[in-house]
C-alpha cells in the first residue's frame, strides 16, 4: 500500500512539468498582455512596450520559463501583476471560498443523488421511477447558472431571503459564510446530482439482482434494512467514482456560478487572470488542478479498498 | 431524542434570526441632522487592476478615487472648466507659458502629514513623467517650488490645455505625498493610497471590493451652503463607509439593486426597462464618449483617403449603433460631447453620415478598389461584434469584400498595435477634457494617423495662448477631419447608472460620486 501510494506520486513529477510546459507556452503564446491591461484602455504601444521592458515580458520565452520554474521549485509561483501579491497567497485567498463551495455543493448533490437514485432503483418501473428519470434529466440539461437565475430572482429579489451576491469567510460567522454559499450551492450541487443519481440507481439495480441480496430476501430480511445495509454499501464503489469527479469538477473552478454569485474562488480567478493575462497566476493555477486531479484520483482509489475489501491496490 | 431535536432546531433558528437582524455601528447624520444610513455600496462591473492613477489610464479606477480619495491642485466644474480644488488661486502669464499656483493651507494627508510644496512638486513631477501626452505638451520643463505655499512651471511653448489636463486628464494629476511616491514597488505602482480626500482607501480585497471610510481630519473648500459645481465644492462626506463591490454579472447587480443590497450600478440597455419599472430605483444617463470606426492608415486599403470616405458614404451610423439598443447612442458629428460646450462643433458634419451611396460608389473607384478584402477588427465586449457584423453587410452590399476578425478585449488590445492584422478596427473612446487627447490623432497610436495638414493646425492649436484660440483651433481640425477620416465618428454612446430612489447628494458629473452621497433611514 505504501509503495503504491509512494508510486503514485512519484508518477505526478513528470506529469507536472509536461503541464508546466503547455501551460507556460500557452499563456505566453496567447495574444495580450498585463502590461495593456494594467496601463488602461487609452495606452500608447510606446508606454505598453516600456511597461513590458520594466515586466520583464520582452525576454526570450525560454529564459521566461527557466526563471519562473527555478521559482516554482523554490516554492515561489510568482508575482500577480494585479496588487503585486505573491501568487501563493493569491491563490490560497481564493481557494478557502472554492472549499466552503466544494463541500456545500456535495453535500447537496449527494443529498438529492443517493436517496432519489435509490428510490428509482427500487420502484423501477413506475411513475416515481420516471419522475426520478425527469429531475435527473434536468439536472444535466438546464444549465447551472440558469438554476442559479432562478433561484436567485425568487429566494432573494421575490421573497428577499439571502443576498444576491457577495462572500463573508468562516471567520464573521458561520451563518454569514452559509449564507451567501447556499444558492451557488444548490445550483451546482443539483447540476452534480445528476449524474451520481443515475450512477446510483444503475449500481443500485445491479446490486439488487445480486444473489446475495436474494439470499438475504429469502432470509427475511425487511425492505428497509435490504436497501441500506446490504445493498448501499456495494453500490457507493460506483457513485464515489462520480462524486470525486464532481468535486475534482468544483474545486477546479465554477467560474461561471462563481462570478454569477459574486464568489472569489478559483473559477472566479481565473477566469480574470485570463482576462487580465496574469500569466503567473493562470500558470499557478492550472498546476494546483493538476495536482488536485491527481491527487483526488489517489484518494478515490484508496477509498476504494477501504469500501470493497476485494479490490486490493497494486 | 425528540426534544433534543427540537431544542437544537429552535436555538439553530434564533441564532440564524439574531445574525440576519442589522445592527447599526452608531447613528450617522445627514444634512440638517436627519438619520442616515452609516453605508453606501456600490456595484463595479469590472475589478481595477491598478489605483496609481498618475499611471493608469482605466476610467473606473479614477472614478473610484479621484475626488474622494485623491484631490487635484485643480478640478473640473460643471462646465467641463478647470478651477482650484488643492490650490487657493493661480496664474497663468499672457503667453501661456507660466503657470503659478498658491497652495491652499492647513490640508492633510490620511497618513496625518500636512500637505507641502515638496509634495505637489513630486507628485506631479512624477505625473508628467508617467504620461506622454503631458510630457510631449511641456517638454522639458517640470514643476519647481516656488516657497513654503507657491509652486510653478514654465515651458518653453504655450501650453493653454495645461489646466485642463491638470483638473481632468485621463491618467490623473492626483496630489500624494513623497513618501508614497517613495512606495513604488518593483512594477513602478505606488503601494501606497494616500490622498487628502474626504474618504481613506481603507481596504482592497481583490476581486471583492474596495472600501472607502470617512477621513475625520480631511479640510473642505468652499461653501458648505451651496451645491457642487460638477467635481468642484464642499464635500461634506456625510456616509461613514462606501463600499466599491466588484459585480461582473449585470443580471446579479440588477437583482442587488432591487432587493437594496446595492445603492448605485451601472446598467446597460438590456435591464434598462426593468430598472425604469422599479419606483424604488432611479436612473440617470449621461453620454460616457464616442463610438467610432479607426482606420489604420500605415499600410493596407485604407491608407487611401478614398477608400476611408467611400466607407463614411456607405454607412448608416444609425443602424450600427441601434445594435446596443435605442436609448444607448446620440447621433452626432461633433468628436467631443455635447456637454463640452468650449469644444462642442458641428464643423465639417455635412459628410457625417451622409449614407451618398453613389459619391462613395464613385470614392471607391478613385480609390481602384478590386474586390480586395477589407479586415475588420472588433473586440467581443460592449455589443462591439454586433455592430461589427452590421458594418459587414453595410459595406458587402455595396461591393466590398469583409474579413471579420473577432477576439477577447485582451488580445485586442494587442493586434490593434499590428498594421499587418486590420484595415480598421471598430471601438468606443470615454470623454476626455480636451481634444488633443483623443489617442487616435497620435502617430503612435493604434491607427497611426499622419497627415502633415493635420499636424500644422495642431501646431496653431498647440500655439495658441487663449482657450479660446485653442477652441477655434479646434473647429478647423475637426472640419479636416471629417474630410481626412483619420476615423468615422459615428455618435456618442450614453452610460445609465442605477441608483437607490432614496439616496441624495449624488454628483453626476461624467460618470457618478459619492462625497456627498447619503441614505436616510
Amino acid at each position: 500500500m505504501k509503495k503504491y501510494v509512494i508510486k503514485r506520486i512519484l508518477s505526478v513529477i513528470p506529469v507536472l512539468f509536461v503541464v508546466s510546459i503547455i501551460v507556460f507556452s500557452l499563456t505566453h503564446l496567447t495574444p495580450g498582455s498585463p502590461a495593456s491591461v494594467i496601463l488602461g484602455e487609452d495606452a500608447t504601444q510606446a508606454e505598453i512596450e516600456a511597461l513590458e521592458e520594466e515586466m520583464g515580458l520582452n525576454k526570450p520565452l525560454p529564459v521566461q520559463y527557466v526563471n519562473w520554474i527555478i521559482g516554482v521549485l523554490h516554492g515561489d509561483l510568482g508575482t500577480s501583476v494585479v496588487g503585486s501579491k505573491p501568487v501563493t497567497e493569491m491563490i490560497a485567498g481564493y481557494f478557502t471560498p472554492t472549499i466552503s463551495l466544494t463541500i456545500l455543493s456535495v453535500f447537496f448533490a449527494v443529498l438529492i443523488a443517493l436517496p432519489l437514485g435509490m428510490l428509482a432503483a427500487r420502484k423501477r418501473g413506475t411513475a416515481v421511477d420516471a419522475a426520478v428519470s425527469g429531475i435527473s434529466l434536468a439536472g444535466i440539461s438546464v444549465p447551472g447558472f440558469l438554476v442559479g437565475l432562478l433561484l436567485m430572482l425568487l429566494v432573494c429579489v421575490k421573497l428577499k431571503l439571502l443576498p444576491v451576491s457577495g462572500y463573508k469567510p468562516l471567520k464573521m460567522g458561520f451563518w454569514k459564510h452559509i449564507r451567501c454559499l447556499l444558492l451557488p450551492a444548490i445550483s451546482l450541487g443539483f447540476m452534480h446530482s445528476a449524474l451520481m443519481m443515475r450512477m446510483t440507481k444503475a449500481s443500485m439495480l445491479e446490486v439488487l439482482n445480486s444473489d446475495y441480496i436474494r439470499m438475504a430476501k429469502s432470509k427475511g430480511v425487511k425492505e428497509f434494512f435490504l436497501v441500506a445495509k446490504h445493498a448501499f454499501k456495494n453500490t457507493l464503489v460506483a457513485v464515489i467514482t462520480v462524486i470525486g469527479q464532481s468535486v475534482i469538477g468544483i474545486l477546479s473552478g465554477a467560474a461561471v456560478i462563481e462570478t454569477m454569485f459574486g464568489i472569489p474562488g478559483m473559477g472566479f480567478l481565473m477566469v480574470n487572470s485570463i482576462g487580465r493575462r496574469d500569466y503567473e497566476v493562470i500558470q499557478g493555477i492550472v498546476l494546483l488542478i493538476a495536482i488536485i486531479n491527481v491527487g483526488i484520483s489517489l484518494v478515490i482509489d484508496l477509498i476504494y479498498g477501504l469500501i470493497d475489501p476485494r479490490i486490493r491496490l497494486s | 431524542m425528540r426534544n433534543r431535536t427540537k431544542k437544537l432546531l429552535a436555538l439553530l433558528c434564533a441564532a440564524a434570526t439574531l445574525s440576519s437582524m442589522s445592527i447599526p455601528a452608531f447613528a450617522a447624520e445627514g444634512p440638517d441632522g436627519i438619520a442616515i444610513k452609516d453605508e453606501i455600496n456600490i456595484a463595479l462591473t469590472a475589478e481595477n487592476a491598478v489605483y496609481d492613477l498618475h499611471k493608469t489610464t482605466s476610467n473606473g479606477s479614477r472614478v473610484a478615487l479621484c475626488g474622494t480619495v485623491y484631490e487635484q491642485l485643480m478640478t473640473l466644474n460643471g462646465q467641463s472648466e478647470p478651477v482650484p480644488e488643492l490650490c487657493e488661486s493661480y496664474e497663468v502669464n499672457d503667453d501661456a507659458t507660466e503657470f503659478t499656483f498658491v497652495l491652499r493651507q492647513g490640508v492633510k494627508f490620511h497618513d496625518g502629514s500636512e500637505m507641502t510644496a515638496e509634495d505637489v512638486v513630486a507628485s506631479l513631477n512624477r505625473w508628467i513623467d508617467s504620461y506622454s501626452a503631458v510630457a510631449q505638451l511641456v517638454g522639458d520643463a517640470r514643476f519647481e517650488k516656488v516657497d513654503d505655499t507657491t509652486v510653478s512651471i514654465k515651458t518653453e511653448n504655450p501650453c493653454v490645455t495645461l489646466l485642463y489636463l491638470l483638473a481632468g486628464g485621463a491618467q490623473r494629476a492626483v496630489i500624494t505625498t513623497e513618501e508614497a511616491i517613495a512606495s513604488e514597488g518593483e512594477d513602478g505602482y505606488m503601494t501606497e493610497i494616500i490622498g487628502t480626500g474626504p474618504y481613506t482607501f481603507k481596504e482592497w480585497v481583490l476581486d471583492q471590493y474596495v472600501w472607502l471610510e470617512k477621513f475625520d481630519d480631511y479640510v473642505p473648500y468652499g461653501d458648505p451652503a451651496e451645491e457642487s459645481d460638477g467635481w468642484a465644492g464642499y464635500k461634506h462626506a456625510y456616509t461613514q463607509n462606501i463600499y466599491l463591490w466588484v459585480v461582473p454579472e449585470e443580471t446579479t447587480r440588477m437583482a442587488g439593486l432591487q432587493t437594496g443590497q446595492y445603492d448605485a450600478a451601472n446598467i446597460s440597455t438590456a435591464t434598462l426597462p426593468q430598472a425604469e419599472g422599479d419606483d424604488a430605483l432611479t436612473v440617470y444617463s449621461e453620454e460616457g464618449g464616442q463610438n467610432v470606426i479607426v482606420f489604420n492608415k500605415k499600410e493596407g486599403l485604407c491608407v487611401d483617403q478614398n477608400m476611408r470616405k467611400a466607407i463614411n458614404c456607405f454607412i448608416d451610423a444609425n443602424d450600427l449603433q441601434l445594435v446596443s439598443g435605442e436609448a444607448s447612442f446620440n447621433l452626432g458629428s461633433c468628436y467631443m460631447e455635447s456637454f463640452q460646450t468650449l469644444w462642442y462643433t458641428e464643423a465639417g458634419s455635412e459628410n457625417y453620415n451622409t449614407q451618398d451611396i453613389e459619391a462613395g460608389q464613385s470614392y471607391l473607384e478613385a480609390a481602384g478598389y478590386n474586390g480586395e478584402t477589407l479586415k475588420i477588427l472588433v473586440s467581443s465586449a460592449n455589443n462591439f461584434e454586433k455592430r461589427a457584423q452590421v458594418l459587414e453587410q453595410q459595406l458587402e452590399a455595396n461591393g466590398i469584400d469583409c474579413e471579420l476578425t473577432t477576439v477577447d478585449w485582451g488580445t485586442f488590445t494587442e493586434y490593434r498595435n499590428d498594421p499587418e492584422i486590420y484595415d480598421l478596427f471598430i471601438s468606443s473612446f470615454a470623454t476626455v477634457p480636451v481634444p488633443s487627447l483623443r489617442n487616435y490623432f497620435g502617430a503612435d497610436y493604434a491607427g497611426w494617423t499622419s497627415d502633415e495638414h493635420l499636424d500644422e493646425l495642431w501646431e496653431v492649436y498647440n500655439n495658441a495662448t487663449t482657450i479660446e484660440e485653442a477652441a477655434t483651433a479646434w473647429e478647423s481640425i475637426q472640419e479636416y477631419c471629417w474630410d481626412y477620416l483619420p476615423i468615422i465618428n459615428l455618435g456618442h454612446y450614453v452610460s445609465y447608472d442605477v441608483m437607490n430612489s432614496q439616496m441624495e447628494g449624488v454628483i453626476y458629473n461624467n460618470c457618478n460620486y459619492f462625497w456627498n452621497a447619503y441614505i436616510p433611514q
